[in-house]
């Protein structure tokens, strides 16, 4: 169960279909298609879990929760949702969970309303951009990302490490399309000038 | 087009750390495995029984040992209602005061003798 399952196979499924289909297998006590789930998400879901809460051996006990989780809950799958969506709310929950436990209140930012000239595509960026971020280290990377407001670092962590459309974050964050865009444009300005700045503060 | 976020998630992903899966499992093992005890454990877990085994056998020796001789209530009581006579019986049944055997040859004289002597 342990070894990596090569489920993931099949190219000309949609990977949302056939997870879907490995979850209804999972409901039906198959490991196997579990151990696939698991190797699959596991280091997505614990480096947004890290990236939100900035601490990552709480993120490590989290990331395992969130597994037990899925599993524990298994039967209540249903196929209307996208395995993906099913399982990074899941991880948002606890993580919510955790901070509200820890009295640390999310508060969200009046001043990231919808704003006008959004672009169409906030993740396109130029050839420049993509450099500098490449070139930036990960260390200072990461210490941009904790500038960033908490829902401005979520919708960020959920766009890097899922593979979710901005429709899936908006359900997953419980919020709409148009604000979802926002934060990532926001967020995406914030963290190329603190790249630019070389992470420190001006 | 290049995604901004991708390129960040992947210059920012985080390992996770070498006892990660090996915790994972563990815990899952743990909730949702059935505990299956292994050879070696039975054989630790053996000498531990063995004293209170035998604590449970003496206990179960001596309440059989006392079941098997207490009389019943009703028994008892004649008993010790009749303890006197049952040891007369027996002095006169042991011949101590009169030979069985002697008394259907007694005539009335020899009862009176007998009588007299013993008071």
């Amino acid at each position: 169960m342990r070894a990596k399952a090569k489920l993931f196979a099949s190219p000309s499924v949609p990977p949302y279909e056939e997870e879907q289909a490995l979850m209804l297998r999972v409901a039906k006590n198959d490991e196997k298609a579990f151990a696939a789930l698991y190797e699959r998400y596991r280091r997505p879901i614990l480096s947004y879990l890290v990236s939100f809460l900035r601490t990552k051996s709480v993120a490590e006990e989290l990331a395992q929760e969130v597994f037990l989780r899925v599993y524990r809950t298994r039967e209540s799958y249903s196929t209307e949702f996208r395995f993906s969506t099913w399982i990074w709310t899941i991880a948002r929950n606890l993580a919510i969970d955790h901070l509200r436990k820890k009295s640390e209140v999310l508060v969200d930012d009046d001043r990231q309303e919808i704003l006008d000239g959004i672009p169409s595509d906030p993740a396109a960026m130029p050839d420049a951009e993509r450099m500098l971020i490449e070139r930036a280290t990960k260390e200072g990377l990461e210490k941009c990302l904790g500038e960033l407001s908490p829902p401005q670092r979520e919708a960020t962590s959920l766009r890097s490490y899922s593979e979710l459309s901005y429709e899936e974050i908006a359900d997953t964050m419980r919020s709409s399309v148009p604000r979802i865009k926002s934060l990532l444009f926001r967020a995406k300005e914030a963290l190329l000038d603190c790249v630019k700045r070389g992470g420190h503060h001006e | 087009m290049s995604d901004f976020f991708r390129t960040l998630g992947e210059k920012t992903e985080t390992t996770p750390s070498p006892g990660f899966d090996a915790a994972f499992w563990k815990k899952f093992e743990g909730e949702f495995k059935p505990k299956r005890e292994s050879f070696w454990a039975a054989l630790f877990t053996l000498p531990r029984l063995v004293p209170v085994g035998a604590a449970l056998a003496l206990f179960a020796g001596i309440f059989y040992y006392t079941v098997q001789t207490r009389l019943p209530t009703g028994e008892t009581a004649a008993v010790v209602a009749h303890a006197g006579t049952l040891e007369d019986l027996d002095l006169f049944l042991d011949g101590e005061l009169v030979s069985v055997a002697d008394v259907d040859t007694l005539d009335d004289a020899d009862w009176d003798v007998l009588l007299e002597e013993n008071g």
